[in-house]
């Protein structure tokens, strides 16, 4: 090892040890990487020209394209969120099932799932969830340990269903990584790799957690009954009342969630432009859902639901094939009728999502939301910004070629630096966050993994995967935290480490599926390609 | 020309970076105090407004983008002006947005032992943190940017696409602004620090500086 080696080794060390002092996370990785190449200058083991390229380095990060969509699917989540949607449908499918043995826990999963795959967030999904659902679960008798894991467990699946903002932000990375291993390994593939490809290849194995966890909760309920115990039909409730209730509760968070999927996988619209038909679908729910107490308010909600209808039908039009640019000079018959048709679609949308909007702002909700979003945005963005400073040193100092011999010198070839990716992932997850992780990691480990000829997209899956078991898995697991920290006094801290284990077994089942049959991961993204 | 006067300012401006551990020695002094607490107050309230005028960026990019989407895919009509003010928009969010954050202590610690440290230790931390990691991250990117940013302004440097926004060197003027920005809330807070180490009570922060998601350890623990 060289000195310089030395230094950046040495540098890795120190920055996971000034993390624990819990300064802010962006600057302590830029601010700790500035110290180390202060060191390197006055040892002249860094060439402090490096240092002069940091405005060049930020300014692609600010504008890239690709990252526009984090904060829109944040406004998206945040949106959702302030909406009560969760409420209503908890409240109607407790009720609902909550008759069936360990009916009102699968209830929890499912819930937690789909407002998981709504928001992205995972603490965002804990503290709802655990605010919403503990003190019910506990109030009908299921096991604290039970009901507590089942809670922060479906929080953690934010972060693999998509459309979810740390698969944007890994596929990203995994994408740099993939052409990074083209370029410095000749590695010859044509493939590139896009947050769709990672959307797609996340959905199988999100979809086997949900169902595995609601498995599980039955599994109790049948072996255990006392665990997770049934309820008596509340009284004077009606069966299709409650139906009817959770189906409307149910209805737009899917569709809203399938319209936003469907139109980036199918190819129709970028994973942007996709974010941002998700927010101001949001936003017209919001408006619908928020009850009206003026002429106004009543206004605005039929404005929203009309503008709903509009756009909806001004897609189906386009749907139909007719052809509506405005540019063409060929107009048929037809095309005159539904270009009259379409405009009048448009203008019913766009005017009827402004007044959603106005009204949203009136309530205060729209600057709330904004704030929230504008927050995570720049938490998100400046943690880029510092772990772009930290892998400028590193490289500087010749760290990521370090990063590379290592790999290559791992005992049992490629495999052999996977699993040792995966453990040390697995161990900084538990003190640093997805984002971090995946900023500061994956552009070092990523290219030389990828260079051997592993699927990108089944490497995102799988880091995703084992992230996300990693925030599960006591002491430190951040979902656990969140939990604690809106638990009552009786949930105690033993009880909800013990209910998570049979979870965190289900998460290494599930790796493992994905490790054994790729095609879990691959088969989807490579179909909706042919 | 334009460059020299920002540059005399900045180095005017540096001193007052100092001002936390003068805070520290002579914290008994009443216009000390009460210079601090006017500090942190100004301080406070510019970047609190920048923030409450940035968030609204955020529902314009929202409809923007939503409606360039229809706009494009079903009518055929777009523009690259269009298209490129989303990167505008998105800039614009991060890098004023960034010091308000700040301020709401919405930037994610690693608090596995933060959580549990004392008044005292959390200010502490964030004392050190200022001089060590912040302040030295901040100056050395105000200065580097110079040359970037100035060569920029020097073309005028607009968009790669010919019917595009011109507005390529404000956006990379960001990048020093945001700097400033965020050197001004690290003093704020390290001064609050300096306050809370001499044992004095803090002014209180602005009003709506609520946690919502982004909820740290430290707050629900």
């Amino acid at each position: 090892m060289s000195g310089a080696e030395i230094l950046a080794a040495l540098m890795f060390l120190s920055v996971c040890g000034a993390l624990l002092s819990g300064y802010n996370v962006a600057f302590t990785l830029a601010g700790t990487s500035l110290l180390f190449a202060g060191i390197g200058v006055l040892t002249g083991t860094f060439d402090p020209a490096y240092l002069l390229s940091m405005p060049g380095r930020i300014y692609p990060l600010i504008t890239r394209e690709i990252l526009i969509a984090v904060p829109l699917f944040v406004f998206m989540g945040v949106m959702l969120e302030k909406s009560r949607i969760a409420e209503d449908l908890l409240e109607n499918m407790g009720q609902l099932f909550g008759p069936m043995r360990g009916g009102l826990g699968i209830s929890v999963i499912f819930v937690g799932a789909l407002l998981a795959a709504s928001t992205g967030i995972v603490g965002a999904t804990v503290v709802t969830m655990g605010l919403l659902s503990l003190p019910t679960m506990l109030n009908r008798g299921y096991a604290p340990s039970l009901a507590s894991a089942s809670i922060a467990a479906s929080g953690t699946l934010g972060q693999i269903i998509p459309p979810s903002i740390v698969l944007v932000i890994l596929a990203d990375q995994i994408s740099n990584a993939f052409q990074e291993a083209q370029r410095s390994y000749n590695l010859e593939t044509d493939k590139i790799v896009s947050v769709g490809d990672l959307f797609a290849g996340a959905l199988l194995p999100g979809l086997l957690l949900v169902a595995a966890y609601a498995l599980y909760i039955f599994a109790v309920a049948v072996l255990k009954p006392s665990d997770a115990p049934a309820q008596d039909w509340p009284e004077g409730a009606d069966a299709k009342a409650l139906l009817w209730g959770s189906f409307k509760a149910m209805l737009p968070p899917i569709f809203l969630i399938i319209a936003v999927l469907g139109s980036i996988l199918s190819g129709y619209a970028t994973p942007t432009r996709g974010a941002a038909l998700g927010a101001l679908g949001a936003i017209l729910l919001a408006c619908y859902k928020t009850e009206a107490q003026t002429r106004f308010g009543a206004l605005s909600r039929k404005a929203a639901y009309l503008s709903a209808a509009g756009l909806l039908g001004l897609v189906a039009l386009d749907l139909t094939g007719v052809d509506l640019r405005v540019s063409q000079t060929d107009w048929s018959g037809t095309e005159r009728l539904a270009m009259t048709g379409a405009a009048f679609l448009a203008i019913i949308g766009g005017v009827g999502a402004f007044i959603a909007t106005l009204r949203l702002g009136r309530t205060g909700a729209l600057g709330e939301v904004s704030r929230s979003t504008l927050h995570i945005t720049a938490m998100v963005f400046v943690i880029l910004i510092g772990a772009t400073i930290f892998s400028l040193v590193f490289r500087g100092f010749g760290g990521d070629e370090m990063v590379a011999r290592l790999l290559d010198n791992a005992p049992g070839g490629p495999t052999g630096a996977f699993i040792l990716v995966m453990v040390i992932m697995f161990v900084l997850g538990f003190f640093l966050d997805f984002i971090e992780i995946t900023f500061v990691v994956v552009p070092l480990v990523a290219p030389p993994l990828l260079a051997t000829g592993m699927d990108p997209i089944w490497l995102g899956i799988v880091m995703a995967l084992n992230l996300q078991t990693s925030f599960l898995t006591p002491p430190f697991g951040f979902a656990l935290f969140y939990l604690r920290g809106v638990a009552p006094p009786e949930v105690t801290t033993t009880a909800l480490y013990r209910g998570v284990l049979p979870f965190i077994a289900i998460q290494i089942a599930i790796i493992g599926l994905v490790i054994a049959f790729p095609g879990l991961a691959t088969a989807i993204p490579e179909s909706l390609q042919n | 020309m334009l460059g020299g006067i920002s540059q005399a300012i900045g180095w005017a401006f540096l001193p007052i970076l100092g001002w936390p551990i003068l805070h520290l020695l002579l914290s008994e002094n009443r216009k000390v105090k009460s210079f601090s607490e006017a500090l942190i107050s100004l301080i406070d309230s510019l970047i609190y407004g920048l923030g409450e005028i940035a968030k609204w960026l955020l529902p314009l990019l929202v409809l923007s983008v939503a409606a360039s989407v229809f706009a494009l895919s079903i009518f055929g009509v777009t523009t690259t002006k269009w298209l490129e003010s989303a990167k505008y928009f998105q800039a614009l969010i991060i890098m004023l947005g960034g010091a308000t954050t700040l301020l709401a202590g919405q930037h994610v610690r690693v608090d596995i032992f933060f959580s549990r440290m004392s008044e005292t230790g959390k200010a502490r931390v964030d004392l050190i943190g200022f001089y060590l990691l912040l302040a030295p991250v901040c100056i050395l990117l105000i200065w580097n940017a110079q040359s970037f940013v100035s060569f920029s302004w020097a073309i005028l440097e607009g968009s790669s696409e010919a019917d595009g926004i011109r507005g390529v060197y404000i956006l990379k003027t960001l990048i020093p602004v945001f700097a400033m920005t965020m050197l001004a809330q690290g003093l704020a807070i390290a001064t609050r620090a300096a306050m809370s180490l001499s044992g004095q009570s803090r002014p209180a922060r602005p009003r709506g500086v609520p946690p919502f998601f982004q909820t740290t350890q430290d707050d629900i623990l």
